[in-house]
């Protein structure tokens, strides 16, 4: 079907587009010239008034895999109320709202206007389920990030300095399951915490019996991802994660590979919310984010999502066992911890963040600071840790947050006072643009994960993955219609995927799948690394090394980028 | 004028049917004609009320608005859900979830009741003659206990099944006969009454309210201490002759051991060894 | 003495396990689930020879069966494998939980010479086909061994078997347990090689596409369909049927509901602590199976993954202490190094009263479930003291009353002892891919069992919707039975509803429902026929193989399910 939308004011960051009234042609599933637009046969949108954008991209969302799944069975009480229903011939039906049923997630996502996710955490032994779950992920193309920092195999190499099997044991595994990016989370954790340690592991804190430390992990880490040429940069959730004082951590974690990639990005921390705290307790804790922002601003080789909550429950999961261990003890109510042999621990606690609780609104307040004290919108993404900080339906109200200080204003007037006086968001004056917004929620994401070639623009050639709001922005005040702005973020108009529409509206009116993107070298890993790691793997794993990897059949739609 | 609506099945179902919608909220204020067009679920088909049942309309004293449910509802679940006032007879079995999320009004139950039966309830009155399934007045699974019953009263004169008043905080609910396991799980507040036996852990995990076992209880869970013996314990405004036990627990979910679980000492002869506990002489 | 009352359990025996996948209506099935397992004492005080028949009475049913001298003692315990005859005499009540009492019922139980009902008088409607061996044209050919071939019998999934396949026959299994051997090696037998549509009272032989049709329309005319199973077939093919059971706006409901649908209830209330079984094997220095006999279900286990082990740490069973909690002395039992009586029905008592010794409270009582404070308090005290302790828990303890609950404590019991130590908890899982099933249904639905879609959405009320309690109550009026047996293993009362109604069964072999049932599919056997995933009792999903073909004509579930469901929404246009 070919596509012509017509009049619309477009917002097209990568390709320098800032409300240009422009056509956009769509066709064979790609954007075209409009001039390519065979009139009498295609569809014509008229988008006169409203807001074009290429299709959303959430570089961090757990919506697939072990913890999510377990996180679904664990808290039904999300799905009881919160359901969508079967459409016969257009969608299937799905229930829960932070733990969203797979098809419900990609038909949410869809309805904002977002065309693509990446699952930021998986462990290699459990990634075949990842998998196995993101192929009933409808609406959305799909990345996933490897699980490898407390890796038992990886970790005996670095130890004894043979970075040569270091990398290409990275390379193999990186293949063998089918993922996109290296995703560290605390790193180093997982080995102390098989015996139930590891609580506020710090950077330089040794990790027995390696002898390593998780800047040592960190570092070459990222040495590797370079020589690799991998499209998006080490993922990292650093150490100290939900402990006050914790930003020297963070700024440490920075720091530590500054000059690796050469002016390039060479890190991208993510959630930086929860990793930007001052203070020595909770009871004298203080927004960080001026320190870390400070830092970004000065250096070119980091970038940041920050993890912004909303008050409410949200259900934090993440491969950080021991901090949800210890913030089970706060919450008091559920939770579920999960070890994989050799690989990664996990841990899942619902919580439920308070209006007036003083940290929880330093919290709210850091995740805005960051976005809003970063000065480049190019090194900082929008993001909520779905479902840590809040479900990812939250970003409508999030970009109208960012836009309008009156809306900060009204919520901050329900917080908690001992908390602002503790954050800088109420001096805070900076209101984004819709240019920004574009950036942060599109263009930028595209850029850090080196998917900018065909997604996140409509530039010619790229694919079409398109969004249309209802927003006027020569009628809309930004900074005072925030209602409207939720409202238009949160349904939009159409939504095009890979040139099929299939939300109208906001409602869903076509089912289609997107592609799994893995990585794929040209250099070929090793066969005696490989080998090295069979015998390793015959000791250390309970099944056979034969059966590790995940074949190319096994992904619905699978598409692979060259490295190297 | 009051109007009491009289429902009878056209036929014997086969499978469930759905009938949130017979309640006084939502009969209030429509016509016969409206309400014989009223969407109701047959399993998977959607019908119109008249499809599944006869309804009458009858002028009655009173401004009340009654619903009397005629033969045998026992695969009719969710009648009276979250109702606010008025009254429903049924006049035989009901299904599941009679009463969820009730908030005001009464419903008389003839025959006998499915599960979850006043779950979630509010307040209002709920009486049923024969037995009632599991799950009396308990809230659905996972969730938080602050969503247990809060209020009303329910009368179940046969057996009741497991989990009675599970995460209850607030009212009052007598089982005339036995009941299954676990009554009183995770109750934080309320009483519960049984007049017979219990399939045994009674009041585990709870923080508050009372429990009353007049017959056999099938055992003390460890997490209960005793605390004295006393001659009669008061439900509601009954006084009940006992003696009976009282234990205080349950430990393991507040250590302040604020429940009370009293048990017949007469009916539970297994337990006489408690009496040492008390300092006193076993007979 | 005339009669005893004892205390009946029911479950897995090795016997039964190994006849199952031979085939359910032979003689050897029926021999060895067709007896009940007495203790030593007891088989002299009714004054029994061997050969005798027995009389097992309960609240809800009678059986004769075959009464058998245990090599064990467990004076007040009987045990009857799990099977149509144990099914006469359990409780199907649910207590709210969409699980049957399978374990814990009393019964009375006298010497008889009642004859023991054969198939056909417990089943009038049974179909005895023609037993079925080895296709003749499979005889031999190019020889080869497939290595890391993946079993699919039991939840423990090994993936180290080596099979030898010469042309299309499976000749040998290596390095398999009994039971693995027994589904790969008799893959052929007792195999469904037509359709079938029952007319006048009869299975008549037809073609696929007619007999796709008539189920089709089966369901599509039902006003609430059941689609039960999924627990012996691929991830691939479990996900067709979650879709089949959307557009049906009927129930989709898996085998946890008789196996470990209590853990799920568990879990939804308090969370788990886990760990995959490679973090056992390298570290666990305390095992405890409690209510679990892995000797006789999970064969392959102790060498595997647990006491007999080689690990990183825990290099062999001197580096473990094992303790076994269960009702009565069982195989496992005789190899622990502690092993605690616990009266039936008193796992939440002893659950609790651990915990309370972890967190540092007073027993009152001297005894909890029948078992001395002193003793609870040493495993509490080895459960403290571990490095890195392992509960693994069974059907014995989700079984029996309390279900859901019992469960709920043993997670609290593991969540209150990582305050000490590191501990974790793992049941284990019975069908090879019930996991799976669970998955499939929660990342679809959000659910992992007993999902209702009648109102166009995902419900689950697991007591309401729950495959068991919905036969209990006839509550269902059709169903599709795949990769299953309820037959042989439901409640004699779920069974009679289940009988009323029209039934669908795809199976590979003459299970006793697809002798019963209305249309009959036959598909090919996963793991042995056809490719696809399958989740390890510890979540681990692994890819089975394919090694041979089916027979002619014989698809996989996941084709039939596709052509029922295409056929179906053709109807429903």
């Amino acid at each position: 079907m070919e596509l012509l939308i017509k009049n619309g004011f477009v917002y097209d960051p990568l390709n320098g587009i800032n409300g240009e009234v422009l056509d956009i042609g769509v066709k064979n599933g790609k954007i075209v010239d409009p001039s390519e637009i065979d009139v009498s046969k295609a569809k014509i949108i008229e988008a006169k008034g409203k807001v074009v954008m290429p299709g959303g991209i959430d570089m961090h969302t757990h919506i697939a895999g072990p913890k999510v799944n377990a996180g679904r069975v664990m808290m039904p009480g999300d799905h009881y109320t919160s359901f969508m229903k079967l459409a016969k011939g257009v969608h299937r039906s799905g229930t829960g709202k932070r733990t969203p049923s797979t098809f419900l997630a990609g038909y949410r996502y869809a309805r904002m206007g977002w065309t693509t996710v990446a699952e930021p955490a998986s462990p290699p032994l459990k990634t075949r389920h990842t998998h196995e779950e993101l192929n009933d992920v409808p609406m959305l193309d799909k990345l996933c990030f490897l699980l490898l920092d407390s890796n038992r195999i990886l970790l005996e190499y670095l130890s004894q300095g043979d970075l040569h099997k270091f990398k290409h044991a990275i390379m193999w595994l990186l293949e063998a399951m089918k993922c996109y990016a290296i995703k560290l989370v605390d790193p180093g954790v997982a080995v102390p915490w098989s015996w139930g340690k590891g609580y506020g592991m710090d950077f330089d804190d040794q990790i027995e019996p390696y002898g390593l430390t998780p800047r040592e992990i960190v570092v070459n880490h990222a040495k590797v991802n370079e020589e690799l040429k991998l499209p998006h940069t080490i993922h990292v959730h650093c150490n100290k994660l939900g402990i006050p004082g914790n930003y020297e951590t963070t700024l440490k974690t920075m720091d530590a590979v500054s000059g690796i990639a050469q002016d390039d990005f060479s890190i991208h921390v993510t959630h930086v919310q929860f990793n930007s705290y001052m203070g020595d307790s909770w009871f004298d804790l203080r927004s960080g984010s001026e320190k870390i922002a400070d830092y970004v601003n000065k250096h070119s080789h980091v970038s940041l999502d920050v993890g912004q909550i909303d008050f409410g429950t949200a259900i934090t999961m993440t491969a950080d066992a021991p901090f949800e261990f210890a913030l089970y003890h706060l919450a008091r109510w559920k939770w579920a911890g999960a070890e994989v042999e050799n690989e990664a621990a996990a841990g899942i606690v619902p919580f439920k963040y308070k209006k007036k609780n003083m940290v929880n609104t330093i919290q709210w307040c850091i995740g805005l600071e960051v976005m809003l004290l970063v000065e480049d919108p190019w090194k900082v993404i929008l993001s909520t840790d779905h479902p840590n900080g809040a479900p990812f339906t939250r970003y409508p109200k999030l970009i109208a947050l960012l836009m309008s200080k009156k809306y900060r204003e009204e919520i901050m007037k329900k917080l908690s006072r001992k908390g602002l006086k503790r954050s800088v968001l109420p001096s805070i004056d900076r209101e984004y643009t819709l240019y920004d917004v574009a950036i942060v929620t599109r263009a930028a994401p595209a850029k850090l994960l080196g998917i900018h070639e065909f997604k996140g623009h409509l530039g010619m050639g790229a694919d079409a993955d398109i969004a249309i709001y209802d927003l006027n922005p020569e009628e809309v005040d930004f900074s005072k219609d925030y209602v409207k702005v939720k409202e238009a973020f949160g349904k939009t108009l159409y939504t095009i995927k890979g040139g099929e529409i299939v939300v109208k509206d906001g409602e869903v009116v076509k089912e289609v799948f997107g592609e799994t993107i893995a990585v794929k070298f040209k250099e070929r890993p090793d066969p005696e690394v490989v080998r090295d790691m069979e015998a390793k793997f015959r000791k250390y794993y309970t099944i056979s090394f034969s059966n590790y990897a995940i074949h190319d059949g096994e992904i619905r739609k699978l598409k692979y980028m060259t490295c190297g | 004028m009051g109007r009491r609506f009289i429902l009878r099945p056209v036929k014997e179902f086969s499978v469930p049917v759905e009938a949130e919608k017979i309640k006084p909220d939502v009969f209030a204020g429509k016509s016969l004609e409206e309400l014989k067009g009223l969407t109701m679920y047959e399993g998977n088909r959607k019908c119109r009320l008249e499809e599944l049942f006869h309804i009458e309309e009858e002028e009655v004293e009173g401004d009340n608005v009654e619903i009397f449910l005629e033969g045998d509802f026992g695969k009719v679940w969710r009648i009276g859900e979250g109702m606010t006032f008025g009254e429903i007879v049924i006049n035989g079995n009901c299904g599941h979830f009679t009463g969820y999320g009730m908030k005001g009004g009464k419903i008389t139950i003839k025959g006998n009741a499915g599960s979850w039966l006043g779950g979630e309830m509010k307040g209002g009155t709920i009486e049923v003659f024969g037995n009632a399934g599991d799950h009396v007045g308990a809230v659905l699974r996972g969730l938080k206990k602050n969503r247990g019953m809060k209020g009303g009263i329910i009368i179940i004169h046969g057996n009741a099944g497991a989990e009675v008043g599970a995460k209850m905080s607030k009212g009052f609910i007598a089982i005339g006969g036995n009941c299954g396991v676990l009554p009183g799980l995770y109750m934080s507040g309320g009483t519960i009454l049984i007049r017979g036996d219990c399939q045994g852990k009674a009041g585990a995990r709870m923080s508050g309210g009372k429990i009353i076992i007049c017959g056999n209880a099938g055992g003390v869970l460890p997490t209960f201490y005793i605390d004295s013996i006393v001659p009669k314990v008061k439900a509601k405004k009954e006084k009940i002759e006992g003696p009976f036990y009282l234990f205080l627990g349950d430990v393991l979910e507040d250590i302040k051991c604020m429940g009370r679980l009293f048990i017949n000492v007469d009916k539970n002869p297994e337990l006489v060894k408690v009496k040492e506990l008390l300092g006193g002489e076993v007979e | 003495m005339t009669s005893l009352k004892l205390t009946l359990v029911t479950g897995r025996s090795l016997n039964q396990g190994r006849w199952i996948d031979v085939g359910k209506l032979t003689k050897g099935y029926y021999e060895s689930v067709a007896l009940v397992e007495l203790d030593p004492e007891d088989f002299e005080k009714l004054g029994l020879k061997e050969g005798d028949r027995v009389k097992v009475e309960s609240k809800y049913g009678s059986v004769v069966v075959k009464a058998v001298k245990s090599r064990r003692r467990h004076p007040g315990i009987a045990f009857i494998p799990m099977g149509p005859w144990a099914n006469q005499v359990i409780n199907p009540d649910t207590y709210g939980s969409g699980m049957p009492t399978l374990k814990g019922i009393e019964v009375s139980i006298s010497k008889t010479s009642e004859e023991i009902p054969d198939f056909k008088k417990l089943f009038p409607q049974i179909f005895q086909p023609e037993s079925t061996g080895d296709p003749p044209e499979s005889a031999t050919g190019e020889t080869k061994i497939v290595k890391d071939v993946v079993c699919s019998f039991c939840g423990c999934l090994c993936d180290d078997l080596e099979v030898e396949v010469a042309g299309n026959r499976i000749v040998k299994v290596g390095k398999a347990c009994a039971l693995g051997v027994s589904k790969i090696l008799h893959a052929r037998e007792n195999r469904i090689l037509h359709p079938y549509v029952r007319n006048n009272g009869e299975l008549e032989r037809v073609d696929l596409k007619t007999a796709i049709r008539k189920a089709a329309k089966i369901l599509v005319e039902a006003k609430y369909p059941l689609l039960y199973g999924w627990s012996n077939t691929t991830t691939e093919a479990i996900r067709v049927g979650l879709e089949l059971a959307e557009y049906l706006g009927g129930c989709f409901d898996n085998t946890s509901v008789i196996c470990h649908g209590p853990t799920i209830l568990g879990v939804q209330e308090v969370g788990y602590v886990t760990s995959t079984l490679g973090q056992v094997r390298n570290h666990a220095d305390l095992i405890i199976f409690w209510g679990c006999n892995p000797l006789n279900a999970h064969p392959r286990h102790l060498n595997r993954y647990s006491a007999l082990a080689k690990g990183i740490y825990a290099k062999s069973r001197k580096d473990r202490k094992v303790v076994v909690i269960d009702v009565r002395e069982t195989d496992t039992a005789k190899m622990a190094d502690f092993f605690i009586k616990i009266e039936p029905n008193r796992d939440y008592e002893l659950a609790s009263a651990l915990r309370m010794i972890v967190k540092g409270y007073d027993i009152e009582f001297e005894k909890v479930a029948g078992v001395e404070v002193e003793k609870i308090k040493k495993l509490a005290e080895m459960m403290m003291s571990a490095k890195f302790g392992v509960l693994f828990y069974g059907l014995g303890v989700t079984m029996t009353l309390g279900k859901g609950r019992n469960i709920e404590e043993m997670l609290r019991l593991a969540q209150d002892l990582n305050e000490w130590t590191k501990f974790v908890v793992l049941p284990m899982r019975g069908h090879y891919n019930v996991v799976g099933a669970n998955q499939a249904s929660a990342w679809t639905t959000g659910y992992a069992f007993a999902v209702d879609f009648r109102r166009g959405y995902p419900r689950h009320y697991p007591g309401a919707t729950s495959a068991p309690d919905l036969l209990n109550n006839g509550d269902v009026d059709a169903a599709l039975i795949v990769a299953s047996d309820p037959v042989a293993h439901f409640p004699a009362k779920a069974v009679k509803n289940l009988l009323k109604i029209p039934l669908i069964t795809i199976d590979p072999k003459w299970s006793l429902t697809a002798a019963v049932s209305t249309v009959v599919i036959p598909s090919a056997v996963a793991g042995v026929e056809v490719e696809g995933t399958a989740y390890r009792m510890d979540k681990v999903a692994l890819r089975l193989k394919k090694l041979v073909e089916p027979p002619e004509g014989v698809l996989s579930d996941e084709e039939i399910l596709n052509m029922l469901l295409e056929e179906v929404k053709k109807l429903c246009r």
